[in-house]
């Protein structure tokens, strides 16, 4: 037998007893705990009304009283649980786009940042707005790459194509205002991009991408300047380039295959250190006979090149012409950093080569574009 | 429930001070022996008394409370009270120096027997599960009916009776198996003195 069982009845009933008798409550605690409790029943009772300045904001204490309070009910449960996952969800993302904003386009963070730039540009719908972020962006280009190559890195193709995008982009939209618009906006880019273009370090000037930069913003600016001239005509040239763009985007995604990539490895090819491909190295160009200006649609000198630029106008041909008188030909020199014309990058970006060179308007007669049509 | 409660419990919740006073009048001498019988102190029944109270005015004013069985939802509110105080300090109430209980004894021996017991009662009640503690508190010590209980604790009937069961069942353990024989002398010697 269990030895707790032997403990009787009888005896579990005395240990009980020295538990009931106990000292009588003093009755002056009686009084007291009962005049307390009425006072404090008394001031419940009393109607109390919330002071002046608490009357609009007493849902804010309300509020606090329900989040601080003791027991939940299952929607706050719920409803905290929801919070908390957006806020993992988004918090981190958020981190992620925040820690993207130094990125450089070497980077893997560099995507998120480029991502958010354009989620920005699609989600703006005026266009003054809309040509205030293209500079912008334009300009956090041109720092990116300039950051680039004082750190002795190879900038990819992608960064250079991208600025250029943005500035296209912006002169394209200042090209679709109505008049009035249309001039502040030439102005705001040109004045942009004229303070771009004297921020640019002189020390780099020796360096063949920054005189590459300079180059495709002084182009720009000479279009604004075009644009500020001659509305009608930088009007029409911009319709022709977008159609020409359209084009070469349907060509690109289903006429022309992609072709090889020559998107350019650091230190390789593009724009950073190393051997330069010579203009045989284009797969398109190893046949018998190929002229790489020939070989593309949308390469420089040719018919259809010529006929979608900005050109600054008929008085700068003789005189950028005379520089390179081959449009159909690269620029001269070592230091082209240019794929050969033809190639992928110009079909995809649709620019046609403008900038494909290292000096795209002297190499390109570029003054003769304005005259000979606008029909792509 | 007679109807007389129910009109004190609809005047309770109107916050009448008549009705309020004549609540406490009723069941806070009980609420502080309960109170004073499970802490052993009778600062600290007070206190019990006022919380249990207090907890009740703001359950009124909240427009809740009871609809009916006033007494065990007041003695539910002391119970919780007293249990939190054991979690947050266990070591607290269970002095048997302050042990109040023993002025009516007549002998001083017996009287110190009685003061050792009751400590050790009160430790073993505190080794039971609240619910457990509370059937023994209720039916053992305070004499109230099953029904009651189950009606202070929110349960079935059949559930308190469970309940009571393993309660003695653990209670017998514990003052026999773990407090040991020299301690359980006192029971015997009590047990003795009373045949």
């Amino acid at each position: 037998m269990n030895q707790s069982e032997n403990l009787p009845e009888t005896q579990l009933e005395i240990c009980f007893s020295s538990l009931r008798a106990v000292v009588p409550r003093a009755p002056g605690a009686i009084q007291r705990g009962r005049r307390d409790f009425l006072a404090q029943a008394s001031a419940l009772a009393a109607p109390v009304s919330k002071p002046e300045n608490q009357r609009h904001t007493g849902w804010i204490a309300s509020f606090v009283n329900t989040l601080t309070t003791k027991e939940y009910s299952p929607m706050y449960t719920t409803i905290a649980s929801f919070i908390l996952v957006l806020a993992l969800m988004f918090g981190g993302s958020g981190a992620a786009v925040l820690a993207a904003q130094d990125s450089l386009p070497n980077q893997s963070l560099y995507q998120v940042k480029t991502f958010t730039e354009d989620l920005a540009l699609r989600s703006t719908f005026r266009n003054e707005h809309r040509i205030q972020m293209e500079l912008d962006y334009a300009g956090r280009r041109v720092t990116e790459m300039t950051r680039l190559r004082e750190m002795q890195q190879a900038i990819p193709e992608s960064a250079y194509r991208r600025l250029e995008k943005h500035l296209d982009q912006a002169l394209l939209i200042a090209a679709r205002s109505g008049a009035e618009e249309m001039v502040r906006s030439l102005n705001q880019i040109r004045e942009r991009l004229q303070n771009q273009n004297a921020l640019l370090s002189p020390d780099l000037d020796h360096d063949p991408l920054m005189i590459r930069i300079r180059e495709m913003i002084q182009t720009r600016i000479s279009w604004a300047e075009l644009g500020l001239d001659d509305p009608l005509e930088f009007q029409q040239q911009a319709q022709v380039r977008t159609q020409f763009n359209q084009q070469a985007q349907f060509e690109h995604q289903y006429g022309h295959g992609p072709g090889p990539d020559l998107d350019p490895e650091p230190g390789v090819g593009g724009f950073g250190p190393g051997p330069q491909e010579p203009e045989s190295n284009n797969p398109e160009c190893q046949a018998e006979n190929c002229d790489p200006a020939a070989q593309d649609h949308f390469g420089p000198g040719q018919e259809v090149e010529e006929k979608h630029q900005y050109g600054p106008g008929p008085e700068n041909q003789s005189e950028q012409g005379s520089q390179n008188p081959d449009p159909g030909q690269p620029a001269p020199g070592g230091n082209n950093p240019e794929p050969s014309p033809g190639s992928n990058q110009d079909q995809e970006t649709g620019h046609n080569g403008q900038d494909s060179s290292s000096n795209p308007e002297s190499s390109q007669g570029s003054g003769s574009n304005k005259g000979n049509g606008a029909t792509p | 429930m007679d109807q007389n409660q129910e009109k004190l419990l609809r005047q309770a919740k109107e916050l009448n001070l008549q009705a309020l006073a004549e609540i406490y009048d009723t069941y806070s001498t009980g609420l502080y022996g309960y109170a004073l019988r499970l802490l052993g102190d009778p600062a600290i029944a007070e206190d019990c008394v006022a919380e249990t109270f207090s907890r009740f005015l703001k359950t009124l004013h909240a427009g809740k409370g009871p609809k009916e069985h006033l007494k065990a939802y007041l003695y539910r509110i002391a119970h919780n009270w007293i249990a939190d105080l054991y979690r947050r300090s266990p070591q607290q109430s269970l002095s048997l120096e302050e042990s109040p209980e023993l002025a009516h004894a007549v002998r001083v021996e017996e009287q110190v027997d009685r003061r050792i017991l009751a400590g050790q009662l009160r430790s073993a009640l505190f080794q039971l599960t609240p619910d457990q503690r509370q059937v023994i508190m209720l039916v053992f010590i305070e004499g109230w009916r099953q029904a009651e209980v189950a009606a202070a604790l929110g349960k079935p009937v059949g559930a308190v009776k469970s309940l009571q069961h393993r309660a003695l069942k653990s209670l017998r353990k514990h003052l026999v198996l773990s407090e040991g024989e020299v301690q359980y002398e006192p029971v015997r010697k009590l047990a003795r003195d009373t045949t």
